[in-house]
């Protein structure tokens, strides 16, 4: 396979062969689908996330030809033992004998379905329409899945298969012309092809209000692909147990189209499975906004959520390392490397002037330094001789921003620190200390703190660039497709095959400022998105780099609470400049800008996090951080107008 | 990792830092198996980033920056696709329409009613008195008459310009049996010549080749068909080509320059041969004025004072053929031409010195032409 760079071989719908899109794929992704086993195979079920979030890659895994490809395939027995493992606990495949069990029926909704919503006709009938076209080719997906599955060459040399007509209407009976309560494959594709056929002959052509009569008026007819109502005299190789109806790029139905379909699959109760993909920028505005979680008739994963929430930090982490070495692999000069490894993930004593450093911090600290509070110091300087140069510099600025913080706190600080005849340090207060400086946020406070005045990397090894990919295998892959350019360069011209701490960082952030430059090109209101978000990022960079770091380890979100979130829905119905706050909002976290969570502290806040990327170019933490909440619309709006603050 | 090396090699001699080497080896990576590589006369086991490598060697180390900068940026290649590409369009796009217009005025069809002319006898016996003849074997007229053998007979299509007298006959033969069954009808007294010819080659930037004045005298490629033609008049004892014929130059790559040229110099030959013959020249890429390198190269970029150096010129290039041109050296390439083109077959010599210079000169060019001589 000659690919210039694999990281940048995105997308599932890039990768055109079953054997690489297999290679690829990681079978830890579908413990997302172990979860809902309960829910997977008759109810309604979405899929979102923003665009790269794996949704498409994962519906691809049940359709017949890859599952017909994995039961063949023998390249890799651990991966195929595990995938296999997996699909057979989701039940997409028996493993008594192994064989499958599902049909797995995809339709993608970027075809002409829109068309539909131009033409000059009544809800109802472009409603028919729309139904009609989707449960014809619904069908005919189905057929050729099953051909597929049975070796069939196409769904019109399907021998052996049959249908009953359960729980299909009396008018689809009429329609196929079947009223026996039975038909063949063939005769079933042959009626609902030429039903399709005869959608898309009205679409294009002139007079559309014709030919309306003998179409499908609901989704009942998918109910033939029941497992009950699939009659194969051959169960060798497969033995349908199970149904999935896969509707994949649903966003690009219009909003009454989806609507349409929504209402159609619920209120129908057909016993079958129903998965829908779409991106987050289908849902509406109102949708982004919620704070409470309503029951429904179906389940919602957001796929990146879904990987956040339920603490399986080191499980993607994983899935990344796999996805990651698989594309490096492939390139012959690094089959035996591993990715991970060829991230350096600490900084050599050599690389930096740690003594500058330390000297220089401790020129600061060392003006509070006295009798009273020696043993402080003593206990510093005796961790000197027990950690690296780095882990030192840490502490010691841990130091400098437990001072400042003790600094602010006026009373014991003219005690403890400043007062003529201060009070000795206790043994209590030294306890306290000693705990503060293994305080975690602080100690990356005050790495990130170096960072940023001494220009030591921060941005480094594959744990942070696995945090900056902000759960998005997408977002993962191009960040790490620079980096991939960069070693393949240096093994070319030194023929060393590791990228050092401060090599990665300025890869990193080269890459970032590159799509940072262009993304104003690339989304709706973009040149507002765009000062809104380094307004955004400004705001975050004050309150993390104060010398007390108050909101270690640094922030990098802002927050609204939840009445102020119903007041700008409302205000924004009059006013302009909260209308047009709301939409820069509601634009970026469905372009995964900034990413929402609902807490329930403080009366309940919705929080905004920025994505890690900007953080990196924006020397902000890449965990979830500490936030600000934003408590006057004003300061938010000014984010996005030129001229400063305005008045509500 | 051969490839590898010569990356590495370039990368010494441009001293690119890593990031700049990563920025750059896509552009170099795509390029080269894209069209590059392909050039036919890189020495064997040598490809493009070798040829390169050593190219830009050749400059001093300041001025490497600004020869790579030139090939990047005005670079004009034609690969082997795209000629096949060109070669497509000559008929459906040029000679077709203009049987059309022939046969619309003869029969008075209108011409946009293309597809009923197309049916016409008229049509298909007009069609048959074309006569294809190749200026040069980068024509190519062997994959024209296989890609066109359903179009046209391979008796109207010959290789070369050159015929003897028997050949001709042969072709007039021929042609007479096909034009008496398209009308079905047997007249011993028709006899049928060539009412079309056109003359086909791959590239042409200044035209002399074709036609030229030397001390009066009329030289050139289509000055030896006419008079060839003239003499196959008393071999045959008939007319090969109509007198009325249309004569047809068509070039695949061609520049303004060259077209302008031979516009007026056609005209003025046929003229002096007394010849009632309408002409026309297509140019199926015609590169424009403004893509010689003294316009399209932006001066601060000042690859033109490095183009007049003497230190990347071998005097040892002039020769007699070079003189015709008209200039007193060769840097502009031939006639002060002062292209930036390579075919993938061949650079032409009307390119700048420094992209073609042969191997064996103490300036080796970065597509190294292959001598004629």
């Amino acid at each position: 396979m000659n690919i210039l760079n694999p990281f940048n071989l995105l997308t599932s719908e890039q990768i055109d062969e079953d054997e690489t899109f297999v290679k690829f794929f990681m079978p830890d992704t579908l413990e997302i689908m172990e979860k809902k086993v309960d829910v997977l195979w008759n109810r309604l079920n979405f899929f979102r996330s923003s665009p790269g979030g794996g949704k498409t890659t994962l519906l691809r895994v049940f359709r017949p030809n890859t599952l017909n490809y994995i039961l063949s395939f023998r390249d890799n027995k651990d991966q195929r033992k595990k995938l296999v493992s997996r699909l057979v606990d989701i039940g997409a495949l028996d493993d008594n004998p192994l064989r499958i069990a599902l049909l797995g029926i995809y339709i993608s909704a970027k075809s002409n379905y829109t068309d539909i919503d131009q033409l000059d006709l009544p809800e109802t009938s472009r409603k028919n329409l729309l139904i009609s076209l989707i449960t014809s080719r619904t069908i005919l997906d189905g057929l050729n899945g099953l051909a597929i599955l049975t070796n069939n060459s196409s769904p019109e040399n399907i021998e052996n298969i049959n249908f009953r007509l359960n729980g299909t209407t009396r008018s689809f009976r009429r329609l196929i012309g079947s009223e026996r309560g039975l038909i063949t494959a063939k005769e079933l594709y042959s009626s609902v092809a030429d039903i399709e056929m005869r959608v898309c002959d009205l679409l294009d052509g002139y007079d559309h209000k014709k030919q309306m009569n003998n179409l499908f008026y609901g989704i009942e007819p998918l109910n033939i692909f029941h497992p009950d109502n699939i009659l194969m005299k051959n169960q060798q190789d497969c033995a349908i147990k199970k149904t999935v109806i896969m509707i994949d790029d649903f966003h690009e139905l219009t909003d009454f189209q989806r609507g349409v379909v929504i209402d159609e699959i619920i209120n129908k109760r057909l016993n079958l499975g129903f998965w829908i993909a779409e991106r987050l920028q289908s849902l509406s505005d109102v949708d982004f906004f919620k704070f409470t979680t309503p029951k429904r008739d179906f389940t919602v994963v957001n796929l990146e959520d879904y990987w956040e929430q339920h603490k399986k930090r080191s499980t993607f982490d994983n899935v990344l390392s796999i996805i990651a070495n698989q594309r490096f692999q492939l390139n012959p000069r690094f089959s035996i490397l591993n990715f991970e490894n060829i991230l350096i993930d600490s900084i050599r004593d050599s690389d930096v002037d740690w003594n500058k450093i330390i000297d220089s911090i401790k020129k600061k600290v060392n003006k509070f330094k006295g009798n009273h509070n020696s043993n402080l110091f003593s206990y510093v300087d005796s961790k000197s001789k027990k950690c690296n140069k780095m882990e030192l510099a840490i502490l010691w600025k841990s130091l400098e921003i437990i001072i400042e913080r003790k600094i602010r706190q006026k009373q014991k600080a003219i005690t403890q620190f400043f007062a003529i005849s201060p009070e000795k340090v206790s043994d209590e207060d030294l306890e306290e200390f000693k705990k503060n400086l293994k305080d975690s946020s602080i100690r990356m406070a005050a790495e990130l703190f170096i960072h940023n005045e001494h220009k030591v990397p921060f941005y480094f090894g594959f744990k942070r660039l696995s945090k900056s990919s902000f759960y998005n295998i997408e977002q993962f892959l191009w960040l790490s497709a620079s980096l991939y350019d960069y070693v393949y360069s240096k093994y070319i011209m030194e023929h060393i095959s590791e990228i050092s701490p401060s090599e990665q960082e300025e890869i990193l952030k080269n890459s970032i400022d590159e799509r940072w430059k262009n993304l104003d090109k690339t989304i709706p209101d973009g040149y507002l998105v765009v000062r809104f978000l380094k307004k955004v990022c400004e705001f975050c960079y004050e309150q993390t780099y104060q010398p007390n770091a108050p909101y270690s380890p640094g922030v990098n979100g802002f927050a609204i609470t939840n009445q102020n979130l119903i007041r700008l829905e409302n205000y924004s119905k009059n006013s302009k400049q909260h209308r047009k706050l709301k939409e820069i909002i509601v634009t970026c976290l469905k372009t995964n800008l900034l990413r929402k969570k609902v807490s329930q502290r403080k009366g309940g806040l919705t929080i905004f996090y920025v994505n890690r990327y900007l953080c990196i170019i924006h020397d902000l933490p890449l965990g979830y951080g500490r936030y600000r909440t934003i408590k006057e619309f004003r300061q938010l709006i000014s984010w996005i107008t030129n001229d400063g603050a305005n008045k509500i | 990792m051969q490839e590898d090396l010569m990356k590495k090699l370039l990368t010494r001699v441009m001293k690119w830092d890593k990031i700049t080497f990563t920025d750059e080896r896509h552009y170099l990576q795509i390029m080269s198996s894209f069209k590059y590589d392909d050039y036919e006369h890189f020495m064997p086991g040598s490809k493009y980033i070798d040829s390169l490598a050593r190219w830009l060697n050749q400059f001093d180390q300041e001025e490497r920056k600004i020869a790579y900068s030139f090939i990047k940026k005005y670079l004009i290649f034609f690969s082997q696709p795209q000629f096949s590409h060109l070669q497509s369009l000559v008929y459906e796009d040029h000679i077709k329409k203009r049987i059309i217009m022939k046969v619309s005025e003869q029969t008075r069809i209108p011409y946009y009613h293309s597809r009923k002319i197309v049916k016409t006898k008229e049509f298909k016996l007009l069609k048959r008195r074309i006569l294809f003849l190749g200026l040069s074997d980068g024509a190519r007229l062997g994959t024209f008459r296989r890609s066109h053998s359903n179009v046209f007979s391979h008796e109207q299509i010959s290789l070369h310009y050159f015929f003897s007298g028997e050949k001709a006959k042969d072709f007039i033969d021929e042609l007479n049996k096909d034009c008496k069954k398209i009308i079905l009808k047997e007249d011993p007294n028709q006899i049928y010549n060539f009412q079309m010819v056109f003359l086909l080659d791959d590239f042409s930037a200044s035209g002399k080749s074709y036609l030229r004045r030397e001390n009066g005298v009329y030289k050139g490629k289509i000055q030896k068909l006419i008079d060839e033609i003239s003499k196959l008049r008393e071999e045959i004892k008939y007319e090969f080509v109509d007198k009325k014929a249309l004569l047809g130059l068509i070039v695949y790559i061609m520049t303004q320059q060259s077209y302008d040229y031979l516009d007026k110099m056609i005209g003025d030959f046929l003229k002096d041969r007394d010849l009632d013959w309408e002409y026309i020249i297509i140019a199926i890429q015609k590169i424009p004025r403004n893509c010689k390198v003294n316009e399209m190269v932006n001066p601060e970029d000042k690859f033109l004072e490095l183009r007049e150096k003497d230190e990347y010129y071998d005097s040892n290039v002039w020769d007699k053929h070079l003189e015709k041109g008209g200039t007193k050296d060769a840097k502009r390439g031939f006639a002060g031409c002062d292209l930036s083109i390579v075919l993938h077959h061949n650079t032409p010599n009307n390119s700048i010195f420094h992209l073609w210079a042969y191997e064996k000169l103490k300036f080796k060019g970065l597509f190294p032409r292959v001598s004629r001589f």
